[in-house]
């Protein structure tokens, strides 16, 4: 049944990938910049 | 809707989502073999080298005999969780010194060789027999430095006991995360970073100035439980007969208009009511117009091998004056 669906949806599963790379790339370069935020830890 | 058409959107938000997770991780530990990033760092500083304290003041301690690779520089624990060699609870014949601290203190980001404890120690042993035992560990608070020292520092009688302050030394002991864990994935770290960042830019919350500044206004409880550290730290320097001092470390954001002169002058006001010597070493950094020059990298202001080498320099004298082996001109 997965076999059928990836075969299926291969482009629509491709843009979704693609789509959350390029939300990843957007906040990489937007968010890039200097330390201006408080230190901040995550303790353990 | 039919059951089918059920699957066939489940399978279209979950499957996307976890190859997503999967491809990203794998590239983030791949690109971030070759960079550094300040929050991953921290992260993995959290996974591999703290551990929860038996003692809720300490909050969180360094893992005993412990290793890590951190900011591109080894990180190594004795086995009471300090950066530092292992020494003997009973003193020799040298003058034993203890350095509290942060992660400043800690030498995060810095080789120990370049920190200024190894430096200190390098000069002061240059004139006369010293060891410096280094108990800062990164994330701590005032509260959590001088109980550390009462759990693991006294032991080791030192002759005298340096604390060095940090602006956000005033904020409330940290809590333990809610996801331990989280910090393994490279993936989970990068968008929770990121998506503070964002936050902090698109939101009207307070930068790190008015976030530092903030710490010292009104009743602000962390400043008060400081103050109330500093003075058991007084009285045990006063029982135990050790030479106590502060010497207040700059925060490295603007040092020619240093933006927190009214921070410290209520640190050093306090000390001064208190009697305990303290060096302000912000004044003494007054010159320095390109900050991030000082900084281990761009995303992370905490100090790097040349600022170390300056407060050393700077806070050298205000150490030794107090040892009578130390010459007086």
């Amino acid at each position: 049944m997965a076999d059928g669906l990836i075969k299926k949806y291969k482009w629509h599963l491709l843009t979704i990938v693609g789509l959350y790379a390029a939300i990843s790339l957007w906040l990489f370069f937007f968010t890039d910049s200097p330390q201006d935020v408080p230190f901040e830890y995550e303790v353990h | 809707m039919k059951p089918k058409k059920i699957v066939e959107y489940l399978f279209l938000m979950v499957v996307p989502l976890v190859l997503f997770l999967i491809l990203g991780e794998v590239f983030l530990r791949f690109y971030l073999s070759r960079h550094i990033f300040y929050d991953v760092e921290m992260s993995r500083y959290a996974v591999t080298l703290k551990v929860d304290s038996p003692d809720p003041l300490v909050g969180h301690h360094h893992k005993p005999n412990s290793r890590a690779r951190l900011m591109g520089v080894e990180v190594e624990t004795n086995s009471d969780g300090f950066r530092d060699d292992v020494y003997p609870i009973e003193k020799g014949p040298k003058r034993r010194i203890i350095f509290l601290g942060d992660s400043l203190t800690l030498g995060w980001g810095v080789a120990k060789e370049e920190t200024f404890e190894h430096r200190i120690e390098s000069a002061l042993n240059d004139v006369a027999p010293t060891e410096i035992i280094n108990l800062g560990v990164g994330n701590y608070n005032t509260t959590q430095e001088v109980n550390l020292f009462f759990d693991k520092g006294l032991k080791y009688d030192p002759d005298q006991v340096v604390l060095f302050y940090f602006i956000n030394d005033a904020e409330p002991v940290p809590q333990r995360s809610r996801f331990p864990g989280l910090g393994n994935y490279r993936i989970i770290t990068f968008y929770w970073s990121r998506l503070k960042a964002l936050h902090a830019r698109l939101s009207d919350s307070v930068g790190f100035q008015e976030f530092y500044s903030a710490l010292y206004s009104g009743d602000a409880p962390g400043w008060k439980k400081s103050q109330a550290a500093f003075r058991q730290l007084r009285d045990s320097s006063q029982q135990n007969g050790f030479d106590l001092r502060v010497v207040l470390l700059p925060e490295f954001h603007d040092l020619v208009d240093y933006p927190f002169t009214r921070e410290h002058a209520m640190v050093t006001d306090f000390l001064r009511e208190i009697e305990v010597p303290y060096l302000d070493l912000a004044p003494a950094f007054h010159d320095q117009r390109d900050a991030m020059s000082l900084w281990v990298s761009r995303d992370d202001a905490h100090p790097n091998g040349r600022a170390h080498a300056l407060i050393a320099n700077y806070t050298l004298d205000f150490i030794a004056e107090a040892d009578d082996r130390w010459p007086t001109d």
